[in-house]
């Protein structure tokens, strides 16, 4: 009753302001507000990232490798045919893919659960909220220190459980299990999104949570239908971006994983041989900065392509305030 | 009544104890093996007596008072603009949607979608031509172009707040400047809390910007972790993993208080209020 | 009214951070100082302290107005170069790096500016050290002097003598080195495995397993390139031997490998008797001491030459030491020679030698190395007889291949290999292919 006549005020609102619109220049205002707004982004924007897009692209042309700048020559789409020809780049793809339709799904729906165990007002919630952000909160390096650890062979900690078990140790970082590490590793991170969330789901109004226990609605369904809904628009934010940095996933596997060489040059066991490690192989240990180029815009065309149909699915399942 | 709801406080606090300590246990085992000798080998619990002086270690072997200094300079200006620039971009591409919002915005959103080392080339070449190879100019610069992870989370939050507000107050006559200053940022300030909060833990952990960009001396925290830093100079071999552990929760401390301190906005949080009235 | 308090703080930090950063721009123009730039990190230069202007006190003495910057090598050295903004003295590995830098012109040769150097005495430095950093397009030991180590070793190993006695074989020595054969037979004896768990390795080897095949065939006067480095054939005969060789060693858990992984390097798990033979020269010797988790005795720890291929060869030692070269694209050539010869010929290279963990460049500084520590310096004194005495060899080295690169083919396909992901000589085949597809490319520039 209360939501009811909400509606019909705010609907009834909205036709007075439509026909006021046009006549308080707001449009007008809004156009000028935007370019003003977005002038230094423009600006900064060519500057810093749109320069280098540009030479990347160009450069993705030639068989630049760091030392001929002077007698670059131009390649045409050779180095664009050469991903797809490339033995390791396609299969690479595929398996950043697979490690994403696991990660991303459970990672949301464990980020989306402790964000709804999180965002009552119990006694000791804000404890809790900081020992579950607390993963979070460390940066990537150290966490892969810490799991490198926890998955030794000998004094691991993984290890060391599965002995008390009476099961073999076994090398989480080899061939077999290294996956498995490298996504439970990653999972331990997932709570990460999870401000988001309750910041979303703090700023949903009482009274339609009022309005659902005086008609006698159980918490079960006031979830699936109050709240999810009201934060389906952050749910959303936090998947694309989940997806987008998953199909980049470059530094966790070398961290955690890597073998030959130092820094951020080891190459990975082949289970985790992600597209961005192949990128940063070619790049930085092969010297070929043009095949380098040319496979990082393939797979930002297929990230853009991935976040259009994501786009569009929108209207589907995410409620804003203009659905 | 009564009874029912201490089970379910029980049961709730019985669910979040199980997974605190499943976040915590790595943790534990981090400050575990921080306390080990560096000769020896990575245990699960300490079987000598624990070596407090890793902690001095961690903090003696780099010159840690200036790489402090440093990486608070480089998050100040990033957490500044992340709250404020970010802020203006979000509402910019959230509410005023004219043409060419989209097209602006995918435009951010491809930066995401870029992986940072391949920028890092050709912006090597521009900035040093520049001469702001070694400076944190670099930092401003690349705030002012927009952190995409940041627009996006306040356009999304922003968008979901109904539009009535700031028809109503351009109607009576107010700018949008301050209309974002005063009207959607004191409404905002749980998601404000967020986006300080991520930017900060971001900068502050990340290591591939100046590590390609900067020279010693301007080196914050984050790649003393990384590199060598972490050598003892009469023993260049030593596997130093103790101390680096000792580092790495030392380095997570000011996250954490940081996270603190945004704890309180998102508890005060947004009311209903504001839609009402 | 928090809000207000905190924006305003931030915005105070953000105006003194941009100011700070404005002045020290504006610092550097009045004062002209120059700027040298190196890329090794502060621990490994002096041995004693990590504080640039302690390590540079005296060269700062010489030199007034100029500064010492570190700077970060690695992959970041790489889009430098290609930035044409390198600095001014690169940390290089002797063998591994020079070829591809010279090849590449990012290193200029030092010969005239030693000639006229004072701190450099040819008579006075071991001359392997010279020998390993003098290129001349194909082989080490001729050629031009690009530069010299910071320190090195000659390569040897430990070895645990009671185990060895236990099972009735031989402990080598100077004058009467093991032989690879003899190598995998001990191995195999050596080794203790419980089920499927290696208890004690006998053999602890940390080298990528192109790097442990060329040294074999080096010992036999062969490698996996052809004369002119423009082929790589891991089809020969010897070759693939010597692959075998090594895979034979991990497949069966004699040596470490991801099946049968060890925790550290060795250096950690010889002193406990994890395992019998550790693959790693005389720095492993100072981690021994200060092992608390230490068992093995002392006495029981011997230092012995890394094998030679056939009985009637001479100990003979492979080195490939770290050292400082200086870039072509340096601004001040003098200046930077003088810091170049500092570091390697100067104070901090004495401060290096009394640290023991390593031998020095110049034979005057070896012989009167003033070291504590019994155990230490009976071996360090053993390792100079040895670098004396000795003779040295070469692996060689790809100019038209980055050595990282090969490594990480090697890493790509050995890996899978043990894992049976493929046959033997179908991961050869691969290896062979890739190597030659980057020979080709190398060449083309």
């Amino acid at each position: 009753m209360k939501n009811l006549t909400k509606k019909a005020s705010a609907s009834e609102t909205k036709r007075v302001l439509k026909v006021k619109k046009r006549g308080t220049g707001l449009e007008k205002a809004r156009y000028r507000a935007f370019y003003a707004i977005m002038a230094p982004f423009i600006f900064f924007f060519l500057l810093t990232k749109g320069y280098p897009l540009v030479w990347g692209l160009y450069i993705s042309f030639t068989n630049f490798t760091g030392f001929n700048l002077d007698n670059l020559t131009f390649v045409g789409l050779s180095n664009f045919k050469r991903v797809f020809a490339d033995n390791e780049a396609m299969p690479s793809i595929l398996r950043v893919i697979g490690i994403g339709v696991i990660t991303v799904p459970v990672g949301t729906v464990i980020c989306v659960t402790i964000s709804l165990i999180l965002s009552n007002t119990f006694r000791g919630v804000s404890v809790f909220r900081t020992l579950f952000y607390l993963p979070s909160v460390i940066p990537a390096v150290a966490i892969a220190l810490m799991w490198k650890g926890i998955y030794a062979y000998d004094g691991g900690l993984f290890n060391f459980v599965r002995e008390l078990f009476g099961a073999e140790a076994v090398n989480w970082l080899g061939y077999d299990y290294v996956k498995r590490a490298l996504m439970i590793m990653m999972l331990w991170t997932a709570g990460g999104g999870a401000l988001t969330i309750i910041a979303a789901i703090k700023g949903i109004p009482e009274d339609l949570y009022e309005a659902a226990d005086i008609e006698g609605v159980g918490p079960v369904a006031k979830t699936f239908k109050i709240t999810l809904p009201l934060v389906s628009n952050m749910i959303y934010m936090h998947i694309t971006t989940s997806i987008i940095g998953t199909l980049q996933l470059f530094a966790q596997p070398v961290l955690l994983a890597g073998a030959s060489g130092e820094g951020l040059t080891s190459v990975p066991i082949r289970p985790v041989y992600t597209y961005l490690v192949h990128v940063y192989q070619q790049i930085f240990v092969n010297m070929r900065f043009g095949y380098g180029m040319a496979m990082v815009w393939v797979i930002f065309a297929i990230i853009m392509t991935i976040t259009f149909v994501l786009e569009g699915t929108k209207k589907y399942w995410v409620y804003t305030e203009t659905n | 009544m009564e009874k029912k709801k201490r089970i379910t406080y029980i049961i709730w606090f019985a669910v979040c104890t199980l997974i605190s300590i499943i976040f915590i246990v790595p943790l534990y085992y981090t400050f575990v093996n921080s306390l080990r000798s560096i000769y020896s080998l990575p245990t699960i619990a300490l079987t000598q007596k624990p070596e407090w002086i890793n902690y001095k270690y961690a903090v003696t072997l780099i010159p840690f008072l200036r790489y402090l200094k440093n990486s608070c300079i480089i998050v100040s200006i990033t957490v500044f603009f992340g709250i404020t620039i970010d802020f203006f971009y979000g509402f910019a591409f959230a509410k005023l949607k004219v043409k060419g919002n989209k097209f602006l915005f995918m435009l951010l959103l491809s930066c995401m979608m870029i992986p940072g080392f391949a920028l890092q080339i050709p912006q090597y070449i521009a900035f040093s031509n520049f001469g702001i190879k070694d400076t944190y100019w670099i930092w401003f610069l690349t705030c002012m172009a927009g952190a995409p992870g940041i627009v996006f989370l306040y356009k999304q939050y922003i968008e979901s707040i109904p539009s009535e507000i700031e028809e109503a107050a351009f109607i009576d006559g107010c700018g949008f400047f301050r209309i974002i200053t005063q009207i959607y940022m004191p409404i905002c300030k749980s998601i404000l809390a967020v986006g300080l909060f991520r930017v900060f833990v971001g900068e502050w952990g990340n290591y591939m910007t100046p590590y390609m960009f900067l020279t010693e001396k301007k080196y914050p925290l984050s790649i003393a972790l990384f590199n060598a830093s972490y050598t003892l100079p009469s023993d260049p071999t030593a596997n130093l993993d103790p101390i680096k552990c000792a580092a790495a929760l030392l380095y997570a401390i000011p996250s954490i208080c940081v996270f603190f301190l945004c704890q309180k906005q998102l508890v005060a949080g947004l009311t209903a209020g504001s839609v009402k009235g | 009214m928090k809000k207000r308090l905190i924006g305003s703080i931030l915005c105070a930090t953000v105006a003194v951070s941009m100011l700070a950063g404005c002045g020290s721009k504006e610092a550097t123009k009045p004062d002209e100082k120059k700027t040298i730039r190196i890329t090794y990190s502060a621990g490994e230069l002096d041995g004693e302290s990590k504080d640039l202007n302690v390590i540079f006190a005296d060269f700062y003495k010489e030199h007034p107005n100029c500064e010492v910057v570190l700077e970060e090598g690695g992959s970041a050295l790489m889009a430098k170069i290609a930035a044409n903004d390198a600095p001014d003295i690169i940390r290089t590995n002797s063998i591994l790096d020079v070829p591809t830098y010279v090849n590449k012109n990012i290193i200029i040769p030092l010969d005239d500016m030693l000639k006229k150097s004072k701190l450099y005495d040819e008579d006075d430095i071991f001359s392997a050290c010279i020998d390993c950093f003098k290129y001349d397009g194909k082989e080490f030991g001729k050629g031009k002097i690009y530069g010299l180590p910071k320190d090195w070793a000659p390569s040897s190993m430990w070895a645990n003598k009671s185990m060895f006695e236990a099972q009735g074989l031989r402990i080598p020595t100077y004058d009467d080195p093991i032989t690879f054969d003899e190598l995998a037979d001990y191995v195999k004896k050596l080794t203790v495995k419980e089920g499927n768990k290696v208890k004690v390795f006998g053999y602890s080897d940390i080298s990528s397993p192109n790097v442990a095949v060329e040294t074999m065939l080096n010992l036999m006067g062969k490698s996996m390139y052809s004369e002119d480095f423009s082929k790589v054939n891991l089809k020969d005969e010897d070759v693939r031997k010597a692959f075998k060789y090594v895979y034979d060693m991990k497949i069966n858990g004699y040596t470490q490998s991801p099946l049968f992984p060890m925790g550290g390097n060795g250096n950690s798990e010889f002193p406990q008797g994890i395992c019998a033979i550790n693959n790693f020269g005389l720095y492993s010797g100072s981690t021994y001491i200060k092992n608390p988790d230490r068992t093995v005795d002392f006495d029981d720890m011997i230092l012995c030459p890394t094998p030679v291929m056939n009985k009637d060869q001479k100990a003979t030692y492979t080195v490939s030491p770290v050292g400082g070269t200086i870039s072509a694209s340096t601004k001040d050539i003098d200046l930077t020679f003088a810091c170049w010869e500092y570091i390697h010929l100067g104070v901090p290279a004495q401060k290096r030698a009394a640290s023991g963990f390593n031998l020095p460049v110049k034979k005057s500084l070896a012989e009167n190395a003033d070291i504590k520590n019994e155990f230490q310096k009976k071996n360090f004194d053993l390792t100079v007889k040895y670098a004396e005495n000795g003779s040295y060899t070469f692996v060689r080295s790809n100019p038209y291949v980055g050595s990282k690169a090969v490594e990480s083919i090697m890493e790509k396909y050995f890996t899978p290999l043990l894992y049976g992901q493929y046959t033997f000589d179908e991961a050869l085949k691969l290896m062979e292919n890739e190597i030659q597809l980057l020979i080709d490319e190398g060449r083309a520039q």
